[in-house]
């Protein structure tokens, strides 16, 4: 009984939850996305990152789950909230993990919503600043 | 006795292991392409860790590259046994943990097939389900050892409350969802592919009413009554039949409509489920009667 209340639980839960994870909400929306991601380095300079930088490519360190080629419209993988929570953890993440570029400060994504194909709407998203040597 | 008591005797009564030996393997099966990507990529060198990734449970330990590598190896092994049925205990569970892990190392593991997965993964080692279809069983029977034919059926009604919940979470949620009840969903999907659809093979009159947005005010109900008729109608015997059709057809239109992973493989598999316990005999069985079974396999119908 415990299992089954469980997966109850979790089912609920997903309401809730930006991943929706053990919610088997299938096919959720229509909404689509599209980010101008750009790098802010510590001399000002806004750099998009469909540039290659410092030995790194967006499309190489972020693969999967409708995040490549964030500055193309995309479909959002299984509704706008999971599309945008990860896209905030991998701005996140790349950058936490690209020891390699010593100018950038943060990075910045300028993100265009359609929810269910309605009018767009906008919304700022940017990394924890970095530090830097 | 009280309904508790009812519910006890009824998840209690033994019923033959043999759906649970079919659904074994077809699981197994699947495993196998489950975690075909995530070994060919580490036996390249590649891995989850060499891109972004969001830990799902933070404090599992990340593994360095080679023994990751082994792990997903080990899983390919251990699930190729399960299928089989060579020691399938240890096997189904070994497997369950490696997925498992797997997928709890990153939210970008886990989509709604995977969680499907794991969560049958995890019955399926706690089921007995190595006394059919199983190499071990043969074994067994190679040294005329007793095989026990059924067991507790509790493990077969969690199996079955798995396959059902994935059709009512899937059609509550679109039902709770103006925009899905509504039509405009299934319209948006299409209508952003306009051009594929005209330029397809169907006849222009159905590619109009597919872009037609009255047309899915209409389709998405039938399309979300259709999820919790499924949902539903397969606790009925009376029902039973024409939901596991409507899941079956579901499944197959969706595998061809949509990237959705093993998701249509499992669906189908988890169909399995719903068949008299004793499936594949119950044909013989009903043929010949109760005879052709070994001593000791009692066919009980499962309500």
């Amino acid at each position: 009984m415990s299992f089954v209340v469980l997966q109850l639980a979790l089912v609920a839960r997903a309401y809730w939850a930006p991943h929706h994870e053990f919610g088997y909400q299938m096919f959720p929306e229509a909404s689509e996305w599209q980010a101008d991601i750009v790098r802010v380095t510590t001399s000002g300079e806004r750099v998009p990152v469909d540039q290659n930088w410092a030995g790194y490519e967006w499309n190489e360190l972020v693969q999967g789950r409708g995040l490549g080629s964030p500055w193309r419209r995309h479909h959002a993988d299984a509704g706008l909230d999971n599309q945008l929570a990860f896209l905030g953890e991998a701005l996140d993440w790349v950058a936490l993990n690209t020891p390699a570029d010593t100018e950038t400060r943060y990075l910045e994504a300028t993100v265009t919503t359609w929810h269910n194909l309605r009018d767009p709407s906008t919304t700022v998203m940017r990394s924890p600043d970095r530090w830097l040597p | 006795m009280t309904a508790f008591d009812q519910l006890d005797r009824l998840l209690a009564q033994p019923v033959s292991t043999r759906s649970r030996g079919l659904i074994r393997m077809l699981v197994g099966a699947i495993t196998l392409l489950h975690l075909w990507p995530f070994a060919s990529e580490a036996l390249s060198g590649t891995t989850y860790r060499d891109r972004f990734h969001h830990p799902y449970i933070a404090a599992l330990p990340d593994l360095p590259a080679v023994w990751y590598a082994s792990l997903m190896i080990i899983a390919m092994i251990a699930a190729t046994a399960m299928t089989i049925g060579l020691a399938t205990r240890v096997a189904t569970g070994v497997t369950f943990a490696i997925v498992a892990y797997n997928l709890a190392l990153s939210t970008t593991h886990l989509h709604n097939n995977r969680a499907y997965l794991v969560t049958v993964l995890l019955i399926l080692a706690l089921a007995p389900c190595g006394t059919a279809f199983s190499v071990d069983s043969w074994l067994h029977r190679r040294r005329r050892a007793m095989t026990a034919a059924t067991a507790p059926g509790w493990t077969l009604w969690l199996l079955r409350f798995t396959s059902a919940i994935t059709y009512g979470a899937s059609g509550l949620s679109k039902m709770l969802d103006p925009d899905w009840f509504g039509g405009r969903v299934t319209w948006g999907r299409v209508a952003v592919q306009e051009a594929m659809v005209r330029d397809s093979l169907l006849p222009s009159a159905i590619a109009d009413m597919l872009l037609d947005r009255s047309f899915h005010t209409v389709a998405a109900k039938v399309i979300v009554l259709t999820e919790l008729f499924i949902a539903l109608g397969l606790w009925s015997k009376r029902t039973r039949t024409a939901a596991v059709i409507a899941a079956a057809g579901f499944h197959i239109a969706i595998e061809f409509s949509a990237e959705v992973q093993i998701f249509s493989f499992l669906g189908l598999a988890m169909l399995v489920a719903w068949a008299d316990p004793s499936l594949p005999r119950l044909a013989q069985w009903r043929r010949r009667g109760p005879s052709p079974l070994p001593v000791g396999e009692v066919v009980r119908a499962v309500p």
